[in-house]
Protein backbone atom coordinates (compact mmCIF):
# COMPACT_ATOMS: atom_id res chain seq x y z
CA UNK A 1 0.00 0.00 0.00
CA UNK A 2 3.07 1.91 1.31
CA UNK A 3 4.48 2.33 -2.47
CA UNK A 4 1.15 3.32 -4.05
CA UNK A 5 1.30 6.38 -1.95
CA UNK A 6 3.10 8.69 -3.80
CA UNK A 7 1.20 7.89 -6.88
CA UNK A 8 -2.25 8.53 -4.66
CA UNK A 9 -0.40 12.21 -3.74
CA UNK A 10 -0.25 12.78 -7.66
CA UNK A 11 -3.31 12.09 -8.89
CA UNK A 12 -4.52 13.87 -5.72
CA UNK A 13 -2.71 16.71 -6.32
CA UNK A 14 -3.18 17.00 -10.20
CA UNK A 15 -6.81 16.78 -9.61
CA UNK A 16 -6.67 19.66 -7.37
CA UNK A 17 -4.73 21.31 -10.08
CA UNK A 18 -7.08 20.59 -12.93
CA UNK A 19 -9.77 22.02 -10.83
CA UNK A 20 -8.31 25.19 -10.90
CA UNK A 21 -8.09 24.65 -14.53
CA UNK A 22 -11.57 24.42 -15.22
CA UNK A 23 -12.80 27.45 -14.47
CA UNK A 24 -14.27 29.03 -17.91
CA UNK A 25 -14.04 33.16 -18.38
CA UNK A 26 -16.42 34.44 -16.73
CA UNK A 27 -17.36 31.98 -14.27
CA UNK A 28 -18.18 33.04 -10.94
CA UNK A 29 -18.07 30.13 -7.95
CA UNK A 30 -19.42 30.18 -4.56
CA UNK A 31 -17.41 32.46 -2.61
CA UNK A 32 -19.01 32.46 1.24
CA UNK A 33 -17.41 35.62 2.38
CA UNK A 34 -19.84 37.62 0.24
CA UNK A 35 -22.69 35.22 -1.33
CA UNK A 36 -25.80 33.93 0.05
CA UNK A 37 -25.77 30.51 1.05
CA UNK A 38 -29.37 30.02 0.31
CA UNK A 39 -29.10 31.02 -3.55
CA UNK A 40 -29.11 27.30 -5.13
CA UNK A 41 -28.58 26.24 -8.41
CA UNK A 42 -30.71 23.43 -9.97
CA UNK A 43 -28.00 22.04 -12.06
CA UNK A 44 -24.21 21.52 -11.58
CA UNK A 45 -22.18 24.43 -11.44
CA UNK A 46 -20.14 23.43 -15.02
CA UNK A 47 -23.89 23.55 -16.59
CA UNK A 48 -24.57 26.59 -15.94
CA UNK A 49 -25.33 28.16 -19.14
CA UNK A 50 -24.86 31.89 -20.63
CA UNK A 51 -27.55 34.12 -21.03
CA UNK A 52 -26.82 34.50 -25.15
CA UNK A 53 -27.14 30.59 -25.58
CA UNK A 54 -28.93 29.96 -28.77
CA UNK A 55 -30.02 27.40 -31.35
CA UNK A 56 -32.77 25.34 -32.37
CA UNK A 57 -33.74 23.83 -29.47
CA UNK A 58 -32.27 26.86 -26.70
CA UNK A 59 -34.37 30.12 -25.57
CA UNK A 60 -32.37 32.63 -24.45
CA UNK A 61 -32.71 34.10 -21.23
CA UNK A 62 -35.20 37.38 -20.91
CA UNK A 63 -37.21 39.59 -18.73
CA UNK A 64 -40.60 39.84 -18.23
CA UNK A 65 -42.23 42.85 -20.00
CA UNK A 66 -38.75 42.91 -22.05
CA UNK A 67 -36.05 44.95 -21.63
CA UNK A 68 -38.12 47.89 -21.54
CA UNK A 69 -39.82 46.74 -17.86
CA UNK A 70 -36.29 46.05 -16.82
CA UNK A 71 -35.55 49.71 -17.55
CA UNK A 72 -38.28 50.71 -15.46
CA UNK A 73 -37.49 48.63 -12.76
CA UNK A 74 -34.30 50.34 -12.31
CA UNK A 75 -34.52 53.79 -13.01
CA UNK A 76 -37.56 54.17 -10.82
CA UNK A 77 -35.54 53.08 -8.08
CA UNK A 78 -32.11 55.08 -8.89
CA UNK A 79 -31.83 57.82 -7.20
CA UNK A 80 -28.02 59.82 -6.95
CA UNK A 81 -27.30 63.08 -7.53
CA UNK A 82 -25.56 64.85 -10.26
CA UNK A 83 -22.04 64.51 -9.90
CA UNK A 84 -19.38 65.24 -12.47
CA UNK A 85 -16.61 62.61 -11.53
CA UNK A 86 -19.14 59.33 -11.38
CA UNK A 87 -18.54 58.94 -15.22
CA UNK A 88 -17.90 55.15 -16.97
CA UNK A 89 -19.34 51.61 -16.80
CA UNK A 90 -20.33 49.79 -13.96
CA UNK A 91 -21.02 46.23 -14.86
CA UNK A 92 -22.89 44.06 -11.94
CA UNK A 93 -22.05 40.17 -13.22
CA UNK A 94 -24.51 37.44 -11.48
CA UNK A 95 -25.91 33.80 -11.54
CA UNK A 96 -29.52 33.23 -12.56
CA UNK A 97 -31.04 29.91 -11.46
CA UNK A 98 -33.75 27.90 -13.12
CA UNK A 99 -36.23 29.29 -10.88
CA UNK A 100 -35.36 32.91 -12.13
CA UNK A 101 -33.51 33.65 -8.67
CA UNK A 102 -30.35 35.82 -8.59
CA UNK A 103 -27.28 35.55 -6.84
CA UNK A 104 -23.76 35.56 -6.53
CA UNK A 105 -23.27 39.36 -7.64
CA UNK A 106 -19.97 40.88 -8.63
CA UNK A 107 -19.41 44.14 -9.69
CA UNK A 108 -16.49 45.53 -12.18
CA UNK A 109 -15.89 49.43 -12.45
CA UNK A 110 -13.84 51.22 -15.59
CA UNK A 111 -13.91 54.90 -16.72
CA UNK A 112 -14.91 55.29 -20.53
CA UNK A 113 -10.97 54.46 -21.13
CA UNK A 114 -11.86 50.74 -20.13
CA UNK A 115 -9.23 51.39 -17.09
CA UNK A 116 -10.23 49.99 -13.85
CA UNK A 117 -11.84 53.37 -11.68
CA UNK A 118 -13.29 53.61 -8.02
CA UNK A 119 -16.87 55.11 -8.24
CA UNK A 120 -18.70 56.68 -4.91
CA UNK A 121 -19.49 53.22 -2.92
CA UNK A 122 -23.55 55.10 -2.24
CA UNK A 123 -23.93 54.93 -6.42
CA UNK A 124 -22.31 51.44 -6.58
CA UNK A 125 -24.53 50.16 -3.41
CA UNK A 126 -27.52 51.30 -4.92
CA UNK A 127 -26.74 49.74 -8.45
CA UNK A 128 -26.70 46.95 -6.42
CA UNK A 129 -29.26 46.38 -4.31
CA UNK A 130 -31.57 47.14 -7.35
CA UNK A 131 -29.87 44.69 -9.26
CA UNK A 132 -30.52 42.45 -6.27
CA UNK A 133 -33.60 42.92 -5.99
CA UNK A 134 -35.15 42.00 -9.74
CA UNK A 135 -37.76 39.82 -9.80
CA UNK A 136 -38.61 39.05 -13.45
CA UNK A 137 -35.86 37.42 -14.81
CA UNK A 138 -36.56 34.37 -17.45
CA UNK A 139 -34.31 31.34 -17.46
CA UNK A 140 -33.06 29.98 -20.64
CA UNK A 141 -34.93 26.70 -21.47
CA UNK A 142 -34.86 23.86 -23.32
CA UNK A 143 -38.14 22.06 -24.39
CA UNK A 144 -40.07 23.24 -21.52
CA UNK A 145 -37.02 22.60 -18.79
CA UNK A 146 -35.06 25.85 -17.21
CA UNK A 147 -31.57 25.82 -16.48
CA UNK A 148 -29.25 28.31 -14.68
CA UNK A 149 -27.45 30.84 -16.72
CA UNK A 150 -25.23 34.22 -16.15
CA UNK A 151 -26.11 37.18 -16.76
CA UNK A 152 -24.81 40.85 -16.41
CA UNK A 153 -26.12 44.34 -16.70
CA UNK A 154 -23.80 47.43 -17.22
CA UNK A 155 -24.59 50.69 -16.17
CA UNK A 156 -23.43 53.50 -18.72
CA UNK A 157 -22.97 56.29 -16.19
CA UNK A 158 -22.57 59.61 -17.15
CA UNK A 159 -22.18 62.41 -14.23
CA UNK A 160 -23.51 59.97 -11.90
CA UNK A 161 -26.70 59.37 -14.04
CA UNK A 162 -27.46 56.16 -15.75
CA UNK A 163 -27.27 57.17 -19.37
CA UNK A 164 -27.44 53.19 -20.68
CA UNK A 165 -28.94 49.99 -19.41
CA UNK A 166 -26.90 47.20 -21.38
CA UNK A 167 -27.02 44.16 -22.63
CA UNK B 1 -38.45 37.06 -49.74
CA UNK B 2 -35.71 35.86 -52.72
CA UNK B 3 -34.41 39.40 -52.74
CA UNK B 4 -34.42 39.03 -48.80
CA UNK B 5 -32.69 36.12 -49.17
CA UNK B 6 -29.43 37.15 -51.97
CA UNK B 7 -29.13 40.13 -49.56
CA UNK B 8 -28.29 37.89 -46.80
CA UNK B 9 -26.18 35.88 -48.84
CA UNK B 10 -24.23 39.01 -50.26
CA UNK B 11 -23.75 39.99 -46.43
CA UNK B 12 -22.76 36.91 -45.56
CA UNK B 13 -20.35 37.16 -48.19
CA UNK B 14 -18.91 40.21 -47.60
CA UNK B 15 -18.14 40.41 -43.82
CA UNK B 16 -15.35 39.79 -41.90
CA UNK B 17 -15.98 36.66 -40.10
CA UNK B 18 -12.74 36.12 -39.22
CA UNK B 19 -12.44 32.52 -40.43
CA UNK B 20 -9.53 30.61 -38.84
CA UNK B 21 -6.27 31.57 -40.03
CA UNK B 22 -4.49 29.34 -42.89
CA UNK B 23 -1.55 28.11 -40.90
CA UNK B 24 0.33 26.85 -44.00
CA UNK B 25 1.12 30.32 -44.94
CA UNK B 26 3.02 30.29 -41.72
CA UNK B 27 5.02 27.42 -42.76
CA UNK B 28 8.40 28.99 -42.74
CA UNK B 29 8.43 30.61 -39.67
CA UNK B 30 8.30 27.03 -37.42
CA UNK B 31 7.62 28.94 -34.15
CA UNK B 32 4.52 31.11 -35.83
CA UNK B 33 3.59 28.01 -37.50
CA UNK B 34 3.02 26.70 -34.09
CA UNK B 35 1.54 29.12 -32.38
CA UNK B 36 -1.50 29.03 -35.62
CA UNK B 37 -1.70 25.24 -34.80
CA UNK B 38 -2.22 26.09 -31.04
CA UNK B 39 -5.00 28.47 -32.09
CA UNK B 40 -6.86 25.68 -34.24
CA UNK B 41 -6.95 23.54 -31.28
CA UNK B 42 -8.08 26.30 -28.97
CA UNK B 43 -11.20 26.67 -31.36
CA UNK B 44 -11.77 23.47 -31.53
CA UNK B 45 -13.12 24.12 -27.48
CA UNK B 46 -16.23 25.93 -26.19
CA UNK B 47 -16.08 29.20 -26.76
CA UNK B 48 -14.50 30.60 -23.23
CA UNK B 49 -13.47 27.41 -21.72
CA UNK B 50 -10.67 26.89 -19.96
CA UNK B 51 -9.23 24.62 -22.24
CA UNK B 52 -9.54 27.05 -25.30
CA UNK B 53 -8.22 29.76 -23.05
CA UNK B 54 -4.96 27.68 -22.56
CA UNK B 55 -4.53 26.87 -25.95
CA UNK B 56 -4.69 30.78 -27.16
CA UNK B 57 -1.94 31.19 -23.96
CA UNK B 58 0.19 29.06 -25.57
CA UNK B 59 -0.55 30.34 -29.07
CA UNK B 60 0.29 33.55 -28.28
CA UNK B 61 3.27 32.58 -25.72
CA UNK B 62 4.83 31.43 -28.91
CA UNK B 63 4.46 33.81 -31.65
CA UNK B 64 3.25 37.29 -29.30
CA UNK B 65 2.85 38.87 -32.87
CA UNK B 66 0.00 36.22 -34.12
CA UNK B 67 -3.18 38.68 -33.75
CA UNK B 68 -5.61 36.11 -34.55
CA UNK B 69 -5.12 34.26 -31.13
CA UNK B 70 -5.13 38.38 -29.03
CA UNK B 71 -8.45 38.59 -30.29
CA UNK B 72 -10.07 35.00 -30.60
CA UNK B 73 -8.71 35.02 -26.91
CA UNK B 74 -10.58 38.61 -26.22
CA UNK B 75 -14.02 37.21 -27.42
CA UNK B 76 -15.69 35.47 -24.50
CA UNK B 77 -14.66 38.08 -22.27
CA UNK B 78 -16.58 40.79 -24.49
CA UNK B 79 -19.88 38.57 -24.56
CA UNK B 80 -19.47 37.70 -20.81
CA UNK B 81 -19.16 41.84 -19.55
CA UNK B 82 -15.36 41.51 -18.85
CA UNK B 83 -14.44 44.41 -20.42
CA UNK B 84 -11.70 45.54 -19.34
CA UNK B 85 -9.98 42.51 -20.03
CA UNK B 86 -11.05 42.51 -23.48
CA UNK B 87 -10.24 45.56 -24.34
CA UNK B 88 -6.45 44.88 -23.46
CA UNK B 89 -6.81 41.79 -25.52
CA UNK B 90 -8.17 43.57 -28.39
CA UNK B 91 -6.10 46.92 -28.24
CA UNK B 92 -3.00 44.40 -29.01
CA UNK B 93 -4.36 42.75 -31.82
CA UNK B 94 -5.46 46.24 -33.46
CA UNK B 95 -1.78 47.32 -32.35
CA UNK B 96 -0.29 44.37 -34.52
CA UNK B 97 -3.30 44.18 -37.60
CA UNK B 98 -4.99 47.52 -37.15
CA UNK B 99 -6.39 47.18 -41.11
CA UNK B 100 -8.02 43.70 -39.80
CA UNK B 101 -9.16 44.95 -36.54
CA UNK B 102 -9.58 48.40 -36.18
CA UNK B 103 -13.68 48.03 -37.86
CA UNK B 104 -14.18 44.94 -35.35
CA UNK B 105 -13.28 47.19 -32.15
CA UNK B 106 -15.42 49.61 -33.14
CA UNK B 107 -18.46 47.61 -33.60
CA UNK B 108 -17.75 45.81 -30.91
CA UNK B 109 -17.54 49.31 -28.66
CA UNK B 110 -20.81 50.19 -30.34
CA UNK B 111 -22.80 46.88 -30.18
CA UNK B 112 -21.39 46.42 -26.36
CA UNK B 113 -20.79 49.41 -24.40
CA UNK B 114 -22.34 52.43 -26.52
CA UNK B 115 -18.90 53.75 -26.86
CA UNK B 116 -20.05 56.01 -29.69
CA UNK B 117 -16.84 58.35 -29.54
CA UNK B 118 -14.69 55.31 -29.19
CA UNK B 119 -16.57 53.76 -32.03
CA UNK B 120 -16.16 56.67 -34.19
CA UNK B 121 -12.36 57.17 -33.55
CA UNK B 122 -11.90 53.48 -34.86
CA UNK B 123 -14.05 53.36 -38.01
CA UNK B 124 -12.51 56.86 -39.02
CA UNK B 125 -9.12 55.59 -38.75
CA UNK B 126 -9.56 52.44 -40.35
CA UNK B 127 -10.95 54.46 -43.58
CA UNK B 128 -7.77 56.77 -43.44
CA UNK B 129 -6.01 53.76 -43.26
CA UNK B 130 -7.23 51.79 -46.37
CA UNK B 131 -8.10 52.68 -49.54
CA UNK B 132 -10.47 50.08 -50.14
CA UNK B 133 -13.88 49.57 -48.53
CA UNK B 134 -14.07 48.94 -44.79
CA UNK B 135 -16.35 46.47 -45.19
CA UNK B 136 -19.62 45.60 -42.33
CA UNK B 137 -19.68 44.95 -38.94
CA UNK B 138 -19.30 41.46 -37.16
CA UNK B 139 -23.13 40.62 -37.40
CA UNK B 140 -23.57 41.71 -40.74
CA UNK B 141 -26.29 44.12 -40.07
CA UNK B 142 -24.72 46.99 -41.11
CA UNK B 143 -21.85 48.62 -43.52
CA UNK B 144 -19.35 50.12 -41.50
CA UNK B 145 -20.60 53.26 -42.96
CA UNK B 146 -23.68 53.19 -41.43
CA UNK B 147 -22.59 52.10 -38.02
CA UNK B 148 -20.50 55.15 -37.91
CA UNK B 149 -24.20 57.01 -39.18
CA UNK B 150 -25.55 55.76 -36.04
CA UNK B 151 -22.70 56.65 -33.40
CA UNK B 152 -23.03 60.15 -35.13
CA UNK B 153 -26.57 60.17 -34.46
CA UNK B 154 -27.10 58.79 -30.88
CA UNK B 155 -23.77 61.63 -29.65
CA UNK B 156 -26.33 64.32 -31.29
CA UNK B 157 -24.78 65.12 -34.50
CA UNK B 158 -27.88 64.39 -36.89
CA UNK B 159 -26.68 66.92 -39.67
CA UNK B 160 -23.27 64.39 -40.13
CA UNK B 161 -25.36 61.22 -39.65
CA UNK B 162 -27.52 62.14 -42.40
CA UNK B 163 -24.92 63.32 -44.53
CA UNK B 164 -23.12 59.67 -44.19
CA UNK B 165 -26.44 57.77 -44.63
CA UNK B 166 -27.44 59.84 -48.32
CA UNK B 167 -23.47 59.60 -49.03
CA UNK B 168 -23.33 55.50 -48.50
CA UNK B 169 -26.81 55.47 -49.68
CA UNK B 170 -26.53 57.35 -52.95
CA UNK B 171 -23.29 55.87 -54.13
CA UNK B 172 -22.78 53.77 -57.01
CA UNK B 173 -23.35 49.95 -56.22
CA UNK B 174 -24.35 51.03 -52.71
CA UNK B 175 -25.16 48.38 -50.80
CA UNK B 176 -28.13 48.97 -48.91
CA UNK B 177 -28.55 47.01 -45.77
CA UNK B 178 -31.55 44.94 -43.96
CA UNK B 179 -31.86 48.21 -41.82
CA UNK B 180 -30.79 51.15 -43.48
CA UNK B 181 -33.55 52.94 -43.92
CA UNK B 182 -35.36 52.39 -41.09
CA UNK B 183 -32.76 53.85 -39.26
CA UNK B 184 -32.79 56.92 -41.66
CA UNK B 185 -36.91 57.34 -41.55
CA UNK B 186 -36.32 57.16 -37.60
CA UNK B 187 -33.53 60.09 -37.43
CA UNK B 188 -36.35 62.23 -39.84
CA UNK B 189 -39.14 61.17 -37.72
CA UNK B 190 -37.38 62.50 -34.49
CA UNK B 191 -35.99 65.96 -36.00
CA UNK B 192 -39.63 66.23 -37.44
CA UNK B 193 -39.23 65.70 -40.89
CA UNK B 194 -42.04 63.33 -41.36
CA UNK B 195 -42.81 63.50 -44.93
CA UNK B 196 -39.39 62.21 -45.43
CA UNK B 197 -39.99 59.83 -42.60
CA UNK B 198 -42.73 57.95 -44.01
CA UNK B 199 -40.85 58.32 -47.55
CA UNK B 200 -37.52 56.30 -46.24
CA UNK B 201 -40.08 53.95 -43.73
CA UNK B 202 -42.02 53.32 -46.90
CA UNK B 203 -38.83 51.93 -48.48
CA UNK B 204 -37.39 49.95 -45.29
CA UNK B 205 -40.65 48.25 -46.09
CA UNK B 206 -40.52 47.60 -49.96
CA UNK B 207 -36.67 46.94 -48.77
CA UNK B 208 -37.39 44.59 -45.82
CA UNK B 209 -41.06 43.85 -45.09
CA UNK B 210 -40.13 42.09 -42.11
CA UNK B 211 -40.10 44.25 -39.10
CA UNK B 212 -43.60 45.70 -36.50
CA UNK B 213 -40.73 48.69 -35.63
CA UNK B 214 -41.23 50.18 -38.95
CA UNK B 215 -44.92 50.12 -39.03
CA UNK B 216 -44.85 51.97 -35.41
CA UNK B 217 -42.61 54.87 -36.65
CA UNK B 218 -44.54 54.97 -39.56
CA UNK B 219 -47.34 55.03 -37.51
CA UNK B 220 -45.94 57.90 -35.36
CA UNK B 221 -44.94 60.43 -38.46
CA UNK B 222 -48.80 59.79 -40.08
CA UNK B 223 -50.20 60.41 -36.50
CA UNK B 224 -47.98 64.14 -36.45
CA UNK B 225 -48.96 65.10 -40.31
CA UNK B 226 -52.93 64.05 -38.77
CA UNK B 227 -53.37 61.09 -41.32
CA UNK B 228 -55.28 59.66 -38.63
CA UNK B 229 -56.77 56.70 -40.61
CA UNK B 230 -53.25 55.97 -41.90
CA UNK B 231 -51.62 56.06 -37.98
CA UNK B 232 -54.19 53.42 -36.77
CA UNK B 233 -53.91 51.01 -39.57
CA UNK B 234 -50.22 51.34 -39.89
CA UNK B 235 -50.35 50.98 -35.75
CA UNK B 236 -52.41 47.43 -35.97
CA UNK B 237 -50.11 46.47 -38.32
CA UNK B 238 -46.66 47.13 -36.10
CA UNK B 239 -48.87 45.07 -33.50
CA UNK B 240 -50.01 42.15 -35.55
CA UNK B 241 -45.84 41.75 -37.13
CA UNK B 242 -44.81 41.96 -33.55
CA UNK B 243 -46.93 39.52 -32.25
CA UNK B 244 -46.12 37.13 -34.98
CA UNK B 245 -42.54 37.63 -34.06
CA UNK B 246 -41.16 39.68 -36.45
CA UNK B 247 -39.32 42.48 -35.00
CA UNK B 248 -35.66 42.33 -34.44
CA UNK B 249 -33.52 40.56 -32.24
CA UNK B 250 -29.64 40.43 -31.71
CA UNK B 251 -28.30 37.53 -29.73
CA UNK B 252 -26.13 39.30 -27.05
CA UNK B 253 -26.95 42.92 -27.22
CA UNK B 254 -30.37 45.57 -27.72
CA UNK B 255 -30.27 47.01 -31.21
CA UNK B 256 -30.20 50.93 -31.90
CA UNK B 257 -33.94 52.65 -32.27
CA UNK B 258 -35.46 49.02 -30.97
CA UNK B 259 -39.18 48.91 -29.94
CA UNK B 260 -40.92 46.47 -27.86
CA UNK B 261 -44.00 45.26 -27.71
CA UNK B 262 -45.44 47.45 -24.62
CA UNK B 263 -44.64 50.67 -26.38
CA UNK B 264 -47.13 49.71 -29.36
CA UNK B 265 -49.53 48.29 -26.68
CA UNK B 266 -48.94 51.95 -25.41
CA UNK B 267 -49.30 54.26 -28.19
CA UNK B 268 -52.49 51.84 -29.31
CA UNK B 269 -54.01 52.61 -25.78
CA UNK B 270 -53.26 56.16 -26.66
CA UNK B 271 -54.94 55.89 -30.06
CA UNK B 272 -58.12 54.38 -28.62
CA UNK B 273 -58.36 56.86 -25.24
CA UNK B 274 -58.40 59.66 -28.08
CA UNK B 275 -61.37 58.26 -29.97
CA UNK B 276 -62.94 58.51 -26.60
CA UNK B 277 -62.45 62.31 -25.56
CA UNK B 278 -65.12 64.43 -27.24
CA UNK B 279 -63.77 66.95 -28.94
CA UNK B 280 -63.68 70.46 -26.94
Amino acid sequence: MKKHIPLLLSILIAGCIDQGHHQDVGDIPFDRAMDDPDFNLCGEESSIKQYYVRGSDHKPAGYKGEKRALEEAITEQYVFPVSESESGYVTIRFVVNCRGQSGRFRVEKMDFNYQPKNFNPELVQQLLDITRNLNGWIPVSREGKTYDFYQYLTFKIRNGQIEKILP
Amino acid sequence: MKKYGLLCLLALLSIKLFAPPNCEIYKRDKICYESCQEAMKAIRYWQGSSQSQQHFNRSIELCPGFAYSHMEKAVPFLKRGKFIQWKKMIDKAVELEPQEYLGYRGWCRLQFLRDYEGAIKDIERLKELVDYDIGFCQTGDYHLNIALALCYKEIGQIDKAKEIFEQHLTAHNAYIGLYDFYHLGVIEYETGAYQKAIEHLTRQIRENDYLGETYYFLALAHKALGNEQEYRSTLKTAKAYYQAGKFRTDTYTETIDKIYFVDIIEELEAANASLKTPPK
